[in-house]
């Protein structure tokens, strides 16, 4: 289950902010999953509730977005999206350990170059917090 | 917000001493010494792990004998590294399949981070990092987010490897290099080396044969060379 290091990240570096303002309770989080990582949402859901529970931290309302991949040539400049790519099994499972493998078997269907960017829907992060 | 960065921290706490194999320029052997290091470390009972951190061309699991596509780590709320030899062994390769991994700075950054949050090291006494040539991205990344790493630097005689040598002495990771390995030794250049500041650790000889041991480690940790590198790792030990 690589969602509850996700999780464990995202609890972790919400707990230091929270000490610096001596706060225990969020009153809203947004968190974005990134398709490319494509983290199982309701499982990262689960990993945040209990991790924050363990760590005495209320979050009143927590929000999970997706956001979609769009990958950029450098060389052509040409836009795609990932869910336009039909990527093999075994790639899929590897970015969804680490996103940016996918520079190991994309080429731009433009150009064919390996000079891609990863425009948006790379990984999962925090969007916005309010205690 | 970057958050990645605590948990870097809490994943490495278990480990006692981190090592990266750095040097100024490519094919001084840096990938060998390190392989060859954390097991030479593990049998003498020091538990050890290996991470290789050559993302575009990452050749451990070459050393180590390791079929990338058919071993994985186990992923158990995070990832738990292959055990090769008793090594705990990490790699992007294991997820490249061993193609070339074509990336910018920022994103490798993000696979630096990436891969240290996500896995999950034993108790270890020593991890051994293997780094890519140059002072680039990946070295300081480890200079700036690993702060307890220690360096070694390996070097061979040649003129224009010793000169990069020379350079890093100038840098500000020097005060953390334990000290110097110079491989495919063919002249003595110690002295030198001495003079740049660094305790020298080992000239290692050139073998002609070392090649045909790459993949077989139960032969190579039998060759003078597993020796030589064995030295190094007792000097830093004790």
């Amino acid at each position: 289950m690589h969602e509850w290091a996700l999780a464990e990240a995202i609890v972790e570096a919400t707990c230091d902010l929270l000490s610096e303002r001596k706060a225990r309770k969020i009153s809203s989080l947004k968190v974005v999953i990134g398709s490319l990582q494509s983290a199982d949402r309701e499982i990262l859901r689960f990993a945040l509730s209990e991790l924050f529970k363990s760590k005495g931290v209320k979050v009143e309302k927590l929000r999970l977005d997706e956001e979609e991949a769009l990958l950029k040539c450098r060389s052509c400049l040409k836009v795609w999206r990932l869910a336009d790519l039909n990527l093999p099994d075994d790639v899929r499972e590897a970015t969804h350990f680490i996103p940016e493998v996918i520079h190991s078997y994309v080429k731009c269907p433009n150009c064919k170059s390996q000079d891609l960017e990863i425009v948006s829907g790379r990984g999962v992060y925090i969007a916005s917090m309010e205690l | 917000m970057d958050l990645k960065n605590p948990v870097i921290l809490k994943r490495l706490e278990n480990i006692e001493r981190i090592i990266a194999i750095i040097s100024g320029k490519g094919g001084v052997g840096k990938t060998l010494i390190a392989s060859t290091m954390a097991l030479t470390a593990t049998r003498i009972g020091f538990p050890s792990g290996l991470l290789d951190m050559d993302f575009a061309n990452s050749s451990c699991h070459l050393v180590l004998g390791v079929d990338v596509l058919k071993e994985k780590p186990i992923e158990n709320m995070g990832i738990v590294p292959v055990k090769v030899h008793g090594v705990e062994f990490m790699s992007i390769a294991f997820y490249t399949h061993g193609e070339a991994l074509p990336l910018r700075g920022v994103e490798v950054d993000n696979v630096f981070k990436e891969l240290l949050m996500i896995t999950k090291w034993g108790g270890l006494k020593m991890l051994i990092i293997d780094t890519p040539p140059g002072f680039g991205d990946v070295t300081l990344n480890i200079a700036t987010y690993l702060p307890k790493v220690e360096f070694i630097a390996v070097t061979t005689p040649n003129l224009l490897s010793l000169e990069s040598l020379k350079r890093l002495a100038r840098t500000y990771v020097k005060e953390r290099i334990l000290g110097v390995v110079v491989n495919m030794s063919h002249k003595s250049v110690g002295p030198s080396i001495e003079k740049m500041g660094f305790k020298v650790l080992a000239e290692i000889p050139h073998y002609n044969d070392l090649e045909e041991y790459i993949g077989d480690m139960d032969k190579l940790m039998k060759t003078e060379f597993a020796e030589k590198v064995k030295e190094v790792v007792l000097k830093i030990l004790g």
